[in-house]
């Protein structure tokens, strides 16, 4: 009788074990969010003066695109959104200062079907960095007073029409359409001291902006 | 530039699967990851890490004797662990993220087997917001090893090994290799009404090339009577546990992101029914992380 007993609650067990019958899969729709910078690089080679301005295009459409691509999960994604920003010395070979000053940006937007728009230049953002020796990194900050280390700070109303082209990228997007948005970027800085023909600026840096996309997908797990 | 995702949290889930032969939450779960820095990567992993620590651990003996005669005693055991989250494993305290200028104080943001959706935080001066990433919402995390178990003259030497290839050409594989002994010290100890082992485990449990390295090391003492068909068994000792994990954060940049190593007491009480050469067990272990495990064997 025991080792009858035993036995069925043997098999019951290596039942449970090998059918995990009490395992289901359960639908869960997770935020997922997908980090990524969209970065803004500028350069002084050879300039001697104490203000100063570089300019870039930078294809920002082209790299959002390889993110959005890359999420394979099912389920819309919902946002696209400036999430902070900060800056780096990428290169430094010459003069060497404290540097401040701003970036602006305009763009032009192509929605994918064969509407073109431009905007006009705004200001992104303020920037300041005591020295512009190579690696020398900082980031957004809320408020600039009494800072004194290497840091960014938004202008809320550059930053609010940025997020509101993304916002149009990504409608087009999930239209189905291949918007494509091209940022032009000049950034302004003043040296302390300033650059000299003797000892001339050669640096660059760049501006990143971190973007988050956001999703709300569908996975399947486990329910033990 | 925005850079590829890493597939951590959803590798370790890959494991479970593999074992119970079900598909597991997609591994591009894990892009939440790359809204990390480093930081915040690692509190947001830290369940599934302390999981994977007091797992590895369970379901190593289900006995305190060792084979003491010269014929061998060989036995293929798959053993099935099931790790409990706590209330308290679900959410932490994020670190500022580098970049964003608004306040996260006081925001408690999922971990990954949390809730499904994260806060937002806008911070009011710029208008950038921060959005954290949503868990798996999961209570419990299933894992597997099987183990090949040779003993005999009161030594038994003891292999965990499985190697999994995903399919999915950033997560590679996953592997585990364990290597382990157990004496049988009952001899040293006089006449006792029960037998009595001492073993040390080691396992390397790997997640792709670089990505998820996790080194377990384990020693203590198992003590068991057997009645007949039934054989009851506890265990007490140590689980030192280790993590290092490889992964490109949003910017690009590869991190390598190191746990410290843990040392943790492990009570483990149990219960194994011999049926010739079928041999079940079940057990409660106490450890970081309460769980239950389960063993099949087959042999001697």
């Amino acid at each position: 009788m025991q080792q009858r007993t035993l036995i069925i609650l043997a098999v019951l067990a290596t039942s449970l074990l090998l059918r995990a019958d009490s395992c289901t899969l359960e639908e869960r729709n997770v935020a997922v969010v997908l980090g990524g910078e969209l970065p803004m690089q500028f350069e002084s080679v050879g300039f001697t003066q104490a203000s100063g301005e570089d300019t870039g295009s930078y294809d920002f459409g082209a790299d959002l695109l390889d993110a959005l691509d890359e999420l394979e999960l099912d389920g819309e994604i919902d946002q696209i959104a400036i999430s902070g920003a900060g800056f780096e010395i990428l290169r430094s070979e010459g003069h060497d200062a404290a540097r401040s000053g701003e970036v602006f940006f305009s763009y032009s937007y192509d929605d994918g079907a064969g509407s073109i728009s431009t905007g006009t230049e705004q200001r992104l953002l303020s920037w300041s960095t005591p020295t512009n020796a190579a690696g020398t990194k900082g980031y957004a900050i809320a408020s600039a007073s009494g800072a004194s280390g290497p840091y960014v700070l938004f202008d809320p109303t550059g930053l609010e029409a940025l997020n509101l082209l993304l916002a149009r990228y990504l409608a087009d997007y999930n239209a189905g359409k291949r918007p494509t948005l091209s940022v032009q970027g000049r950034a302004t800085w003043n040296s302390t001291p300033p650059p000299t023909p003797e000892v001339p600026d050669d640096l660059s840096w760049e501006i990143f902006l971190q973007v988050q996309i956001r999703q709300n997908a569908q996975v399947e797990i486990f329910n033990l | 530039m925005i850079c590829r995702p890493i597939r951590m949290a959803c590798a370790t889930l890959a494991l479970a699967a593999a074992v119970l032969t079900a598909t597991p939450a997609s591994a591009q779960l894990a892009d939440n990851l790359s809204s990390y820095a480093q930081d915040n990567a690692l509190l947001y992993l830290e369940p599934l890490k302390n999981a994977i620590g007091s797992g590895l651990s369970d379901g190593l003996f289900a006995s305190g004797g060792v084979a003491t005669g010269t014929v061998p005693r060989v036995r293929l055991t798959l053993s099935a662990m099931l790790i409990s989250f706590s209330d308290e494993d679900r959410v932490f305290q994020p670190v500022a993220p580098a970049g964003f200028p608004g306040d996260v104080s006081g925001i408690e943001a999922p971990t990954v087997i949390g809730a499904e959706t994260g806060p937002s935080v806008i911070d009011s001066g710029s208008g950038a917001s921060f959005s954290f990433p949503g868990g798996l919402d999961i209570d419990r995390l299933p894992l597997a090893a099987p183990q090949l178990t040779v003993g005999l003259r009161g030594l038994e030497a003891s292999l965990r090994y499985f190697s999994i290839d995903t399919g999915d050409d950033e997560l590679g594989d996953i592997s585990l290799f364990g290597l382990g002994g157990r004496y049988d010290i009952s001899s040293l100890l006089g006449a006792l009404p029960v037998q009595v082992s001492a073993m040390v485990y080691y396992q390397k449990l790997k997640f792709g090339e670089d990505l998820l390295e996790a080194d377990a090391f384990s020693y203590g003492v198992q003590v068991s009577k057997r009645f007949v068909l039934v054989e009851p068994y506890a265990g007490f000792g140590f689980d030192s546990f280790g993590l290092d994990a490889t992964y490109t954060d949003s910017g690009g940049t590869s991190i390598r992101a190191e746990y410290d190593t843990e040392t943790n007491p492990h009570l483990t009480l149990g219960s194994a029914i011999h049926l010739g050469l079928v041999h079940l067990n079940g057990e409660l272990n106490f450890s970081e992380q309460f769980s239950v495990a389960f063993g099949l064997g087959l042999g001697l």
